[in-house]
């Protein structure tokens, strides 16, 4: 009795708001490098059957359809957007954009998945010892390793993932190692560290490692780093959607607020 | 007198029903492949209509009518409008028809085509418990686990393909009365001991049907409720004063 009403229209705000949060998110990411949006799927719940369809009246006839009431809304999942994002130019000879599908591999905290990340940002510098290093957080390694010697110079990255080097002022090229690519079957179903570093979890399927351009990955672009995939204008679309929904629901709250007051005054003492 | 009492609070009732349907429309009014509830209403024979016993009651009652009812909720199943996605596993169904999931041993039908490719490669709808999406012939859908989801496509027929070879073909279904349907939530309907027939819409890739959950409508309806609830409301006050009089006035002695 309008108490219903109410708890439909509380799920309603309380989901209406988890899209709040994932948007502005989003939007907060709008220039970080590789970032994936995300977006907030919602499903109904459950219905309250006040009478079951096929119910038998007294007079023998069995009524066609039975009366339901649904009971709100939640979150059923926030889905990764993998769409490719923007590729901008930053001409540095370390920095390396993915066209296509795939993964970085990492390595990470050893506490988290046996130390094994996945990013997409190909911002890739030099530690102290050489090695090839993500420019995220603390610089986490690439795996299989890489390490150029202190005398590399002219570094370039082939499309195919060969680490080149020249030694000094010679021209003979080098391999210094091969930068691979992981892809996932179910890639939405990667959990989120931050830093843009993914985890693979039991959904998303063991990781398929190969050089790029194998097992459908991408190829790699020198010099090129991979935007944030974030649409500034679907956002605030969605934004503006859900702010109205939002109000919608208050609505609703008001109304059988109401109703429930008329209800409570029904006996005026006279 | 005390009669009327009981028809202005099946009035109230009624109406407190309806804002609850309202309120779980306008609550889902972002959910994709929603379809709106409506709540129905029907005059109530009296009880002495309804089991034909008429000769035993005051004949005048008869005439009266027992108020108001709700009968079975129908669900409103128009298209929803088409919102373009960018994920290429969306899918929307524009015409006539349902996917079918297995939800454990039973086959649900929604309308909501968020699909995603599960770690075993099946293909598996976006809500919170994943169920995996049939093909015509009523069997889930095994992708290979190796080729990303990004290579994967659904054209307007339902057909599948992975890196361009032909894998499946998702089954559209429908039902021949859908009034028997009941939703369960998490965005599935059950189809009852309804036989599936095959469905007659078209899908739409990258894209998902929006709830077709008008707000202005649902507003205005509310309104409604809330204002045929007071009036109830009001005519139990009425009569109920009407009774005061009857009882402390009519019979003072002065």
């Amino acid at each position: 009795m309008a108490i219903a009403a109410l708890n439909s229209a509380a799920t309603g705000l309380r989901a209406l708001s988890t899209r709040i949060d994932v948007i502005s998110n989003n939007l907060a990411n709008a220039e970080t490098n590789a970032f994936k949006a995300s977006r907030v799927n919602f499903e109904d719940l459950m219905y309250m059957q006040l009478r079951q369809p096929g119910a038998t009246n007294a007079n023998g006839d069995v009524s066609p359809g039975g009366i339901c009431v649904g009971l709100g809304t939640r979150v059923s999942n926030t889905q990764l957007d993998l769409s490719q994002g923007s590729m901008q130019t930053t001409n540095r000879e370390l920095d390396v954009g993915i066209q296509g599908t795939g993964f970085f591999k990492i390595q990470i905290m050893p506490t988290i998945n046996n130390g094994e990340g996945y990013t997409r940002n190909g911002n890739f510098v030099l530690n102290k010892n050489g090695q090839l290093v993500v420019n995220i957080g603390d610089g986490y390694r690439v795996m299989p390793p890489i390490t150029l010697p202190s005398t590399a110079t002219d570094i370039s990255i082939a499309q195919d993932g060969s680490v080149y080097y020249t030694q000094g002022t010679g021209t003979t090229k080098t391999k210094a190692g091969q930068l691979q690519l992981t892809n996932f079957a179910n890639p939405q179903g990667l959990s989120l560290l931050g830093g843009s570093i993914y985890v693979q979890t039991d959904s998303s399927g063991p990781p398929v490692t190969g050089n790029p351009g194998d097992n459908g990955t991408g190829n790699l672009l020198e010099g090129f780093l991979e935007g944030s995939n974030v649409d500034p204008v679907n956002e605030l679309v969605t934004l503006i959607k859900t702010q109205r929904s939002f109000e919608l629901n208050s609505q609703s709250i008001q109304t059988a607020d109401q109703a429930l007051e008329t209800i409570g005054n029904l006996r005026r003492s006279s | 007198m005390i009669y009327g009492l009981y028809l202005s609070a099946a009035g109230v009732i009624t109406n407190s029903y309806r804002q609850d349907v309202i309120a779980n429309n306008i609550a889902n009014a972002e959910t994709v492949g929603f379809k709106k509830d409506l709540a129905m209403f029907q005059e109530r024979p009296t009880q002495a209509q309804e089991t034909g016993a008429t000769a035993s009651t005051n004949s005048m009652l008869d005439m009266i009518g027992g108020g108001i009812f709700a009968s079975p909720t129908q669900v409103d199943m128009s298209q929803g409008e088409m919102e373009p996605s960018s994920s290429n596993l969306d899918v929307a169904i524009e015409g006539n028809g349902f996917f079918a999931v297995k939800d454990k041993s039973q086959t649900r039908l929604t309308r909501d085509g968020r699909l995603m490719i599960d770690r075993s490669g099946q293909l598996i709808i976006a809500n919170g418990t994943g169920q995996p999406v049939l093909d015509q012939k009523g069997n889930p859908i095994v992708l290979n686990p190796a080729i990303s989801s990004q290579d994967t496509t659904i054209d307007r027929f339902g057909n599948v393909t992975q890196a361009g070879k032909f894998v499946d073909r998702i089954g559209l279904f429908d039902v021949s009365d859908r009034s028997k349907l009941t939703k369960v939530g998490g965005d599935l309907i059950s189809p009852g001991k309804a036989d599936l027939i095959p469905g007659t819409g078209v899908l739409h890739g990258n894209s998902t049907e929006r709830a077709n959950v008008e707000p202005a409508t649902e507003l205005t309806e509310l309104m409604d409720a809330q204002r045929q609830l007071e009036a109830n409301a009001n005519m139990i006050r009425y009569q109920d004063s009407t009774l005061s009089h009857a009882v402390n006035e009519v019979g003072k002695i002065s």
